[in-house]
């Protein structure tokens, strides 16, 4: 448990895997850290793709299709009526 | 800019950016540097030629990267491939008539980006030119302004240490002037001087000689006139004190019959009378008389030249030349006169 010490400052990938909750657990819950956590993710998202000199589709595209994921992930329990087969 | 003030807040609630423990992915962007400690306002780096790059137009390179230890090239296709087929047969995914309206609208879209994309790339990237050459030459006029802003402050610069040749010129130009001023003052007090000087040895010249012809006159009419011999050279000097022609005239003894003040100039008609009155009187005086009046006549001229050279010497005096008093005889009707003079004298 030497590792635990410094878990704060570790990466998702440098974190071990039993001290995934603890890690977890270490995050600031308050709504000031949670939008700058946003905020942060979006710069990150839009300083890499978006904001270059030549962007191309993925930029736009990668939103798109995290949007279309999330409405069908919603409309999920609705669609499962529709369903061509009962069993799987 | 508040997101960064928020950033920056909240960079220091956690201490550095490197919090991933609120990111996902750890794969930080290492071209942009954002935040880290303080903001700096200093040039900011430049844009980054390309994005990130992504396969199938969807799926971050960073992903393919992640597999290719443990599955190689295809893993993340296989990956793609097992659950696009673990959602149909399991009805995760639903085929419904949405699925191929979904699926057209994909195709066009895919074929739209695939011809066009390239050109309507170029189309964005030339109007970002045309802003960034815009922005460019407002830099580069600004720059040019402030340089030669720079340029003409280091001319004057460099003028002020000139000025002295300016100043130079200008106290030459006085020197100059003043010079010339002092010459021609100079040559103003030479000239008057000799003037004044020129004035009396003519004026000398002028009593010499009419005493001489009042002597020759006294000495030929010596019978006739009673005046005695001392009397002869005693009225030069008398001479220069009167003031006009008559006053002369008249210190000279009067021949009988003969008004001296008929004798100028200015009055022809007493002059005509006068000699009418000499013609008259011709008859009872003998010849003398007539030579009288003609010597009158003559004095008169000479006195007249003498009352003129006063005159001349003192009103005029710029018209003077250096040899004056020959031209001067030469010039008054004395000339005549004298040599006439002399020419009955002797």
């Amino acid at each position: 448990m030497a590792s635990v010490i410094q878990v704060k400052e570790k990466k998702l990938m440098d974190v071990q895997l039993g001290e995934l909750p603890s890690w977890i657990l270490m995050w600031d819950f308050t709504p000031k850290s949670i939008a700058g956590a946003f905020q942060r993710g979006y710069y990150r998202y839009y300083n890499k793709y978006v904001n270059v000199k030549k962007g191309g589709i993925a930029g736009m595209s990668m939103v798109l299709a995290a949007y279309v994921l999330f409405n069908y992930c919603r409309c999920y329990k609705e669609l499962k009526h529709e369903q061509l087969r009962k069993y799987h | 800019m508040l997101s960064r003030v928020v950033f920056s807040a909240a960079a220091a609630a956690a201490p550095c950016l490197k919090n991933a423990a609120l990111l996902g992915p750890g794969v930080l962007q290492a071209t942009r540097i954002f935040h880290t400690g303080r903001p700096s306002l200093a040039p900011v780096p430049p844009l980054p030629e390309h994005g990130g790059k992504v396969r199938l137009g969807l799926i971050p390179e960073e992903f393919f990267q992640f597999l290719y230890p443990k599955t190689g090239v295809t893993g993340p296709y296989v990956l793609g491939t097992g659950l696009i087929l673990y959602f149909l047969s399991k009805e995760i995914y639903v085929i419904t008539a949405e699925t191929f309206s979904a699926i057209s609208t994909i195709g066009l879209l895919i074929y739209v980006v695939k011809k066009y994309g390239a050109s309507i790339g170029e189309f964005a990237d030339k109007l970002n030119e045309q802003k960034i050459a815009q922005l460019e030459e407002v830099k580069q006029a600004s720059i040019k302004q402030i340089q030669d802003a720079i340029d003409m402050e280091k001319s004057q610069q460099a003028l002020v240490h000139k000025r002295h040749y300016l100043f130079d010129v200008q106290r030459n130009n006085i020197a100059m002037a003043l010079e010339l001023t002092y010459r021609e003052r100079l040559h103003r007090v030479y000239k008057e001087v000799k003037n004044r000087l020129d004035y009396h040895i003519s004026v000398q010249n002028m009593i010499k000689a009419l005493s001489t012809l009042v002597y020759h006159v006294r000495n030929m009419y010596k019978p006739q006139l009673n005046v005695s011999e001392s009397t002869v050279g005693c009225v030069a000097p008398a001479l220069l004190s009167k003031k006009t022609a008559k006053d002369i005239v008249a210190l000279l003894p009067c021949p009988p019959g003969v008004n001296p003040l008929t004798f100028t100039k200015m009055n022809d008609q007493k002059r005509k009378i006068g000699q009418q009155r000499s013609k008259q009187s011709k008859q009872m005086k003998n010849d003398n008389a007539g030579d009288m009046n003609k010597l009158y006549s003559i004095m008169e001229c000479i006195l007249q030249s003498i009352v003129q050279l006063k005159h001349k010497f003192f009103l005029d005096i710029e018209t003077l030349q250096s040899n004056m008093l020959p031209n001067f005889i030469f010039e008054c009707k004395a000339t005549k006169c004298y040599s006439s003079v002399y020419a009955y004298a002797t």
